[in-house]
Parts: structure tokens; C-alpha cells; sequence
């Protein structure tokens, strides 16, 4: 999956076209907001876990795991994985202790991608040649969408996934 | 100095997508902990006023024999404090027991608790408490230090300071895209919620409108007035700086 690298909010005003996406932080960007301390990420597989809890391959093979280090102190685990809801994506980061609880949870974008009307062209093209504008201008986006409720359901049920991958793989 | 950047972050909050942005300098560490301040007000809010968690001041509440007084915390004080507010300002168009209170608001407030005032009352923040949890987090924003930026949970967003934030409100398949500058914006569009097949059973049942959105200045109106303001007709009251923009 296409990841973009973390866009300030300026720019993303002036270059997303409103199919309703938002970045919010890239994988580097998590790994530093969920472990300020660590100075290190080393990818890890989580293969292991996925055959013991016999976790479907492409299902794991969408997600980029890392173990944290502050020298050569292990400080914890990241995991950025995404989910499809019903009518987006979304992708998200998870940070665990090395007691493999969770200490925090980023989400690093999201899409409107299937959504009814996002299929529709005639509700692409009337945010076609939309600008920025005023003091500062946020672009349209889910925030930005008043009235569809975006459910997380999805989110909350990978970052239990991921909780006990990362727990069957290391313990 | 650098020029303003927007330092943005969302996380998973009262079942849905919260969304907060401060208008920042580059490496500003203060904007980072007034977000984590944000979040944190909203997670508050949300342990206290959640029907799903038992522990929750709302649970207790609606568990406890009616009468009985139950200690809350001040943020569902609060919620209940505006809701009945609410309740007396729109004659009881804005209900958060749901009609149970049979023209009451269903419950009673103390200092540091309150109760249900009759046995049947089915207390529901769902209607009012994500507005507050905006508000509670943009006061965290302002509290930190930033003068500008945003709170939005799910469609119930509040802009603060020299920022502009253009909502976009999905009326059918068209869209309408709303300025919000120093106010707050919610929305009620109940033919959203049905599968297309229903929405178009809802629309043509009433066929001139399927929602509405109401600003205001804080969330809590905003969030409670849609409610009331999608019942065609209801005046929405004086004195909040409300206004209502139907889906039509």
C-alpha cells in the first residue's frame, strides 16, 4: 500500500482533492511519538506469532512491526497495520510495553475510499479547483465530513490482533 | 520566526475518529502536549458518559433505584446541569431520558451527585456528551497555549482562533461545504444512518429535508440543538448564538 509521508496541514489543504483523506503521521512519525526515548527500530516479523495463532499471511503481511531500542535497551514494540471499515480505510499504529501491553495508539491516515458518494463523479468533480484560503484554511476531509459516522469498531478489533501477534511472537 | 504549520493527530475516541489540529510553530513541544491534553479530556469524558461501560457516572446512574443519589464526577454534572438547561429552554423538545421523564428531565442534580427522579427514566448522553468532550478539549488547547485550532469528533467540531475549517455536509449526493471559524458545528442527518434503500424510504416520507446542522458557539448547543432542530418547526432557543442550516 501507497504511504505518504507526513504533509503539514497547509499543504495537504492545497494537494489532497477532496476524496476525503487525511495524513495524519507517518510510520517514522509514530515510532517517535509512541517512544519519544528510543533511538532504534528494528523491523521485526511477526510470523511467528501469525502461525501459532494461525493468522491468515496476507493478513500479517500488511502490517510493518518494530522493536524499540534506547541503545541497547529494548523500550518496547510498534506495529502499523490498517484496516478497512465499511466504507474506509484507516491506518493505525500501535506501541507496546515489552510486557506487551498497549501504551499508545496513533492513527497514521485515513480514506474514504468506497463510500456511496465517493463512487459517484459528480461528487468528486464539485471539489475539483477548491483552494486554501483565510488566515489558514483545513482541507476538506473526514474531519470535515459532518453527518457520516465513522465507526472505529474496525480499528479497536486490529489493535487487539495485533496485541496478541506481537504477544505470540516475542513471549 | 517559522511560518504556522498545523500539527494534526487523530485517534480512536467515543467510537469514532477524533481529530484535533493546533495551528503550531515547527518543534513545537508545547503543541504536541497540549494535543495529548486534548485526547485526554476527550477519554475523560467519554469513561464518564458511556451507556457500554458499567462503571461509568451514566450506568450507575441508570442502574441506581430511582431517587437514590449517585456521586458523579463534574464533567456528567456538568452534561446534566446543560441538558436540563436545554430541556427548559426548548419546553422539552431536547430530552436526554427519551421521553421517560414524561416531561421532566428524569433526574435531579446535587452538588457532587444526583439522581432519576422516577423508577422507568433511561437516562442517554448520547445525544449531548460528545459535544462536551469537544469543548473540554478545546478548553485543554487553550490551556496549553494555543491560539488556534480545532476538536472534531466525528462531525461535532469546534474552531478556535484564526483559523478557518470548511465542513463539508453530505446532503444526498450533494455536497455543501460550510466556512467554520470560531464556532461550533454539528450535525443531525438521521437518512444517513439508514442503509440508501431506507434513506430514500425517509426522504420520500419527508420529502423536504433530512437533517440539519446547527452552529453555535460552544459543541454541547451545537450537538444537543441538532437533535431539536431536525424536528421541523422547533424554534431553536435565544441566547446561544445558534443557527440551523437545514439539508434540503
Amino acid at each position: 500500500m501507497k504511504r505518504r509521508r507526513f504533509l503539514s496541514g497547509l499543504a495537504v489543504s492545497a494537494l489532497v482533492p477532496p476524496a476525503f483523506a487525511t495524513d495524519y503521521l507517518s510510520i517514522e512519525g509514530a515510532q517517535k511519538a509512541l517512544f519519544p526515548a528510543a533511538d532504534r527500530f528494528v523491523p521485526l516479523s511477526l510470523a511467528r506469532g501469525a502461525a501459532a495463532l494461525r493468522v491468515p499471511d496476507a493478513r500479517v503481511a500488511a502490517m510493518h512491526a518494530f522493536t524499540a531500542y534506547a541503545g541497547d535497551q529494548l523500550v518496547g514494540y510498534v506495529v502499523a497495520d490498517a484496516v478497512i471499515g465499511k466504507f474506509e480505510l484507516i491506518g493505525y499504529a500501535v506501541g507496546l510495553t515489552p510486557e506487551r501491553t498497549i501504551n499508545g495508539l496513533e492513527i497514521l491516515w485515513y480514506r474514504e475510499s468506497h463510500g456511496y458518494e465517493i463512487r459517484q463523479p459528480a461528487w468528486r468533480a464539485q471539489f475539483t479547483g477548491k483552494t486554501a484560503a483565510s488566515p489558514l484554511r483545513v482541507g476538506s476531509d473526514i474531519a470535515n465530513i459532518s453527518g457520516a459516522t465513522l465507526s472505529t469498531t474496525h480499528v479497536t478489533d486490529g489493535v487487539r490482533l495485533v496485541a496478541q501477534l506481537v504477544q505470540a511472537t516475542t513471549a | 520566526m517559522s511560518p504556522p504549520t498545523v500539527l494534526r493527530r487523530a485517534r480512536p475516541l467515543l467510537g469514532t475518529l477524533v481529530d484535533v489540529g493546533v495551528v503550531a510553530h515547527d518543534g513545537d513541544a508545547a503543541a504536541q502536549a497540549a494535543v495529548d491534553a486534548a485526547f485526554a479530556a476527550v477519554a475523560r469524558v467519554g469513561r464518564a458518559m458511556s451507556r457500554q461501560r458499567p462503571a461509568s457516572d451514566l450506568s450507575r446512574l441508570n442502574a441506581a433505584t430511582a431517587g437514590t443519589w449517585t456521586p458523579l464526577t463534574a464533567d456528567t454534572r456538568s452534561v446534566l446541569a446543560r441538558a436540563a438547561e436545554l430541556h427548559a429552554a426548548t419546553a422539552g423538545a431536547f430530552d436526554v431520558s427519551g421521553g421517560t421523564g414524561c416531561g421532566s428531565p428524569g433526574f435531579a442534580l446535587g452538588t457532587t451527585g444526583g439522581w432519576r427522579t422516577q423508577a422507568g427514566v433511561v437516562l442517554s448522553l448520547d445525544g449531548i456528551a460528545k459535544g462536551h468532550a469537544v469543548d473540554c478539549a478545546v478548553i485543554a488547547l487553550q490551556a496549553h497555549g494555543c491560539a488556534a485550532g480545532w476538536v472534531n469528533a466525528g462531525g461535532d467540531l469546534r474552531a478556535f482562533g484564526a483559523v478557518t475549517v470548511p465542513v463539508t455536509l453530505r446532503i444526498g449526493a450533494r455536497a455543501r461545504v460550510v466556512d467554520v471559524h470560531d464556532a461550533a458545528l454539528a450535525t443531525s442527518d438521521f437518512g444517513r444512518a439508514r442503509t440508501q434503500r431506507g434513506a430514500q424510504r425517509v426522504q420520500r416520507r419527508r420529502d423536504d429535508y433530512t437533517g440539519a446542522t446547527v452552529l453555535a458557539r460552544e459543541c454541547i448547543v451545537a450537538d444537543a440543538l441538532t437533535k431539536v432542530a431536525v424536528r421541523r418547526g422547533q424554534v431553536l432557543p435565544a441566547g446561544y448564538g445558534a443557527s440551523v442550516l437545514w439539508h434540503d
